[in-house]
């Protein structure tokens, strides 16, 4: 065991560091309409005296303009706003928080698998740097860094649960994955598929099978006791809540509906497509939509996660707890995506975002397999690979701190997409038509258009050719954010719209 | 006799029906029909060229060139049977009999076991994609049993040594060339898998890769002497896909665009799509010519043979013959990335044989498993794969008729019979541009009718370009219903709607003949 003051010292300075990056700029960004809503609820809170729109007291779910906001955002940016005032972005600054204290729950969790304070440190430098927590500590929209501390506290607790087969333990990593169904949209369902994952490990490890389920469903049912009370006093909230998120009214009045529609072809293939879509490695790894082609993971990251995860394989038929909590953390990021198949949006990485951190360990064990080697070479990579991280890191935050437009919104705009190859072509167009430096974003869908054309209004950005309401839209950055500007011609224009009508036709 | 049977029933089983479903011919299939008609009868394609190594389709475009032996393969038959759709399909019934019998001795070489090879022979016959492309005029199933034939000669020079095998299998390659255009890539690769194989089992040599090379360059020369005399064919096809911008561009392109990491990326990505138990499982090709979208490129239960046989090839991956399924396996969608086109089964149907061949190691790796529940998942595997399989059986020849309809060009036979059936000594006939393909159609139709002469008195036209009342009273004229200028015409009592074609419930028709007043 390792000094614990000297570990706690090395988290803390990790967590200042990141807590830093984090909240620098926040104002940068424009705002998004989910950050707005977000805020209004919370003024609404502290105006009306923890009241929502429609006077509610203390509400679950928190009514603003005809959609349901979750409680952990809300509640949270209103105590921020208590705090800071409404002036300084609190629900960005509830999301840096819930960033930083990520980063050090991530850092208690590698300890606890690791044991080692170099290998927890290079796990948390990893995660804080990772571009996809980043932004998402930087915005706070519906859906986003929200979950990731509920999951890293449920894996801290079910790993030490593992270890010591403490009831307590057992107890405390179910309050917490059943508090994160407050957390965000995507959770409950997040939340159902880890309880899974909590029943298989008592299963496995547990010397009372029966008495620690009890334990699970009692502590379980406590914490979402509240939510029950709140459909049953307020089940016209249930439609736009869990009605939307988890399980549709319809299906619980007719269960073999919600059968059919589950196992139907259609359902199936859709959801196993957009599965599979998500581990693409361009998409992980090296996303060429991207600044500095910085995917979910930064590229050199995703070579170290890479041989972690093989590690794992090669020792995973070996009984050994390192194998089997790492198990357990491999096991929980594969199935993250699977909300992102349910919700049938490509590659929405923010609302599976808890795979991250998860990423992260798996990297610290790749360092770790390298550095046990016994040539000099492996170790050699370990360390490049480690700095080109954190040059990729710093070019991606020099590129997004000196853009108006974050390109997160260009990406979440383009995985929104209802039909995200038809944005891949266009933004070959734009490259052909345009050339890379005059590229800023490409948006499609609708709603995608409608937050750009907001955005455009907004003398942000400006729009260079449209194919109608509910076709692709290409925009570039306005003139006056940048300092060098080469003019596009009208032709060109003219015959970039062409080529995308044509496409999207 | 258990093969004879195996083989007999899935041939039969592939040809019923073949000109009922896929419901219509696909213009490439007509193409290469008359091609075949062409060359059995006159040694001369449709374009007048005497025994053409490569076959333009000026119909698709100029720079069109097809692989010519699809069209050798049919020729034969065309001029013993009478042309048909029937007919014109039925050599690719006869290929993938022969893919099942190969499959069957592959396996036997590689396994030495009766039962494992008529499974591995009942895997193929059972893969959906391989069904699909048995029945149809094209030429994508055509690499497979030169693949296949390949990997019998190295499985079997793996076993013993006998050098000829590596040639004969290197000389298969360099004629599968000539198979379908992806196996211009393909075959290349496939004989550096033989040379990974060879590293791996310790058996290389550069003097077997030599005559190897040699073998393999054998057949190409009959292509360098004729490309030498059409040095167009290349231009063409080069040009062709460097519309596409995808990898392809990138080899034959500028040194900039080699780096260009987002095509590399794009590359990557399609790559991995290939591997997309969506596609592998639930629904096949994007292309509604190459799948019914109901079921996978591989029945669903396979997936769990599939999966076994991975685990298994990787677990003797130090055996050569694993590797190569293994490899086999990886780089079959290798050809399809070049052009960026994701889900194109019909440019990597390699992926059958050596899905198939992993099937048969993950049945294995089952049976000869210790745990109980693998014993028990076979008959259950087995089982489920015949039931999917007859609902896909009974898909294919209902529902997958309609649906398909419109990817293979919709009723323009029924517009070409239409004509026929309307012909008088002196009438003639006008297809308007939005009915795709018609002229090719209508030969078709005039040379399974016995009617050839008529061809002469059919012209295709842009109807908004022309003047249709300056046709001759009493010609047919024939278009889209949803035709501008032809509907204008009508609505002047220019023409008269004489019939619309009719296409299968629940679509509406979309050819219509009228007739000029």
């Amino acid at each position: 065991m390792m000094q614990p003051i000297r570990g706690l010292a090395v988290g803390a300075a990790i967590a200042v560091v990141a807590g830093y990056v984090y909240a620098a700029g926040l104002d940068r960004d424009p705002v998004h309409p989910e950050e707005r809503r977000v805020e209004a609820a919370a003024r609404l809170f502290e105006t009306g005296g923890w009241r929502d729109a429609r006077g509610t007291r203390f509400p679950v779910f928190i009514a603003v303009d005809d959609e349901w906001l979750a409680p952990v955002p809300t509640y949270g940016t209103a105590a921020i706003e208590k705090t800071v005032g409404s002036n300084a972005l609190p629900s960005r600054r509830l999301a840096a928080l819930a960033g930083t204290a990520s980063v050090a729950l991530l850092y208690g969790l590698a300890l606890e698998l690791f044991d080692n304070l170099a290998l927890s440190t290079i796990a948390a430098l990893v995660f804080a740097l990772d571009p996809a927590q980043f932004l998402s500590s930087r915005h706070a929209t519906s859906d986003g860094i929200w979950t990731i501390p509920f999951v890293l506290l449920w894996l801290i607790a079910l790993t030490k649960y593992m270890r010591t087969r403490s009831p307590r333990m057992l107890s405390v990593a179910t309050a917490v994955l059943a508090g994160a169904v407050y957390a965000q949209p995507s959770a409950p369902l997040l939340v159902c598929v880890l309880t899974m994952v909590t029943a298989i490990v008592i299963s496995r490890a547990s010397a009372n099978v029966r008495g620690d389920l009890g334990t699970v469903c009692l502590t379980g049912g406590a914490v979402v006791a509240p939510l029950v009370v709140w459909f049953v006093l307020h089940p016209q909230s249930y439609a736009g809540t869990f009605g939307a998120w988890l399980l549709h009214p319809a299906h619980i009045r007719n269960p073999l509906a919600w059968a059919r529609s589950v196992s139907s072809w259609f359902n199936l293939t859709v959801w196993v497509e957009l599965y599979w879509d998500f581990f693409d490695p361009t998409h992980l790894f090296a996303n060429d939509t991207a600044p500095i082609l910085v995917g979910v993971f930064l590229l050199p990251v995703g070579v170290l996660i890479v041989i972690g995860v093989i590690d794992l394989c090669r020792h995973v038929s070996e009984a050994t707890p390192d194998a089997a909590r790492f198990s357990v953390v491999l096991v929980t990021a594969l199935l993250c995506p699977i909300v992102v198949a349910a919700f049938k949006e490509p590659r929405a990485v923010d609302r599976a975002l808890p795979i991250v951190p998860l990423g992260a360990l798996f990297a610290a064990r790749g360092v770790r397999v390298l550095w046990a080697a016994r040539a000099a070479t492996p170790r050699v990579v370990a360390v490049v690979l480690l700095v080109a991280a954190v040059g990729q890191f710093l070019l991606f935050y020099r590129r997004e701190t000196a853009l108006q437009i974050s390109p997160r919104f260009a990406n979440r705009a383009m995985s929104r997409g209802a039909e995200f190859r038809v944005a891949n072509q266009l933004r070959h167009i734009m490259s052909e038509s345009f050339g890379e430096s005059e590229i800023d974003m490409i948006s499609q869908t609708l709603e995608a258009n409608e937050k750009s054309y907001q955005r455009a209004r907004n003398g942000k950005i400006s729009v260079l050719a449209s194919a109608g309401d509910d076709g692709a839209v290409l925009f570039r950055r306005a003139p006056q954010a940048r300092t060098t500007q080469t003019p596009v011609g009208e032709s060109s224009t003219t015959n970039c719209r062409s080529r995308v009508e044509a496409i999207v036709r | 006799m258990q093969l004879a049977l195996l083989v007999g029933t899935a041939a039969v089983a592939s040809a019923l029906w073949l000109d009922y479903s896929p419901i219509y011919l696909h213009d490439s299939e007509i193409q290469f029909g008359l091609h075949a008609r062409s060359i059995a009868f006159t040694a001369h394609d449709t374009n007048g060229r005497f025994l053409p190594v490569y076959f333009q389709m000026p119909a698709i475009g100029d720079n069109v060139w097809f692989q010519p032996l699809l069209v050798y393969w049919t020729a034969p038959w065309l001029r013993i049977l009478p042309f048909s759709e029937y007919t014109v399909r039925l050599p690719s019934v006869a290929i993938g009999a022969i893919d099942i019998a190969l499959m069957y001795a592959v396996v036997l070489r590689m396994f030495d076991e009766h039962r494992l090879a008529m499974w591995g022979a009942a895997f193929i016959a059972l893969t959906p994609a391989h069904f699909i492309h048995s029945r149809v005029a094209m030429d994508y199933l055509h690499p497979v049993p030169f693949i296949l034939a390949w990997l019998w000669c190295l499985v079997d020079f793996l076993r013993t040594g006998h050098d000829g095998r590596l040639s004969a299998g290197a000389f298969i390659l360099g004629v599968g060339v000539y198979s379908y255009i992806a196996a211009i890539v393909m075959m290349p690769i496939f004989l550096a898998t033989t040379c990974i194989c060879l590293v791996l089992a310790r058996q290389f040599t550069v003097g077997r890769a030599a005559r190897m090379m040699i073998a393999f360059a054998l057949p190409l020369t009959v292509a360098l002497l004729w490309l030498r005399q059409h040095p167009q064919v290349i231009a063409n096809t080069f040009y062709r896909y460097k519309v596409t911008s995808g990898l392809f561009l990138n080899t034959f392109g500028s040194v900039r665009q080699f780096v260009d990491y987002r095509v590399i990326l794009q590359s990557l990505s399609t790559y991995w799509s290939y591997f997309n138990p969506a596609y592998l499982f639930f629904s096949g090709g994007s292309n509604l010519t190459n799948s019914t979208r109901m079921a996978g490129v591989f029945l669903l239960p396979f997936a769990v043979l599939l999966a076994a046989g991975i685990r298994r090839a990787w677990a003797t991956r130090t055996d050569p013959r694993s590797s190569l399924a293994l490899i086999g396996f990886l780089v079959a969608p290798l050809a399809a990335i070049l052009v960026v086109e994701r889900y194109a089964i019909d440019r990597s149907l390699g992926t059958v044989p050596f899905g198939a061949l992993l099937g048969v190691f993950g049945l294995a790796h089952l049976r000869d498993s210790h745990d109980r529940r693998a014993h028990a998942a076979i008959p259950i595997v087995l089982a489920a794969m015949a039931l999917q399989f007859s609902y896909f059986y009974r898909e294919y020849m209902t529902t997958y008729r309609a649906s398909a309809a419109a990817a293979f060009n919709s009723n323009v036979r029924g517009v070409a019979e239409s004509f026929i059936a309307h012909a008088t000594p002196q009438r003639r006939f006008f297809f308007s541009r939005s009915i795709p393909y018609a002229q090719q159609y209508w030969r078709f139709a005039l040379a399974k009718a016995g009617h050839d002469e008529l061809d002469a008195r059919a012209v295709t036209v842009d109807a908004s370009a022309i003047d249709l009342d300056r046709i001759p009273s009493g010609s047919l004229v024939a278009a889209a219903v949803d035709d501008m200028a032809v509907n204008k015409a009508a609505d002047r009592s220019t023409l008269r709607r004489l019939e619309q074609v009719a296409e299968p419930l629940p679509l509406e028709s979309r050819y219509a003949i009228y007739l000029r007043e």
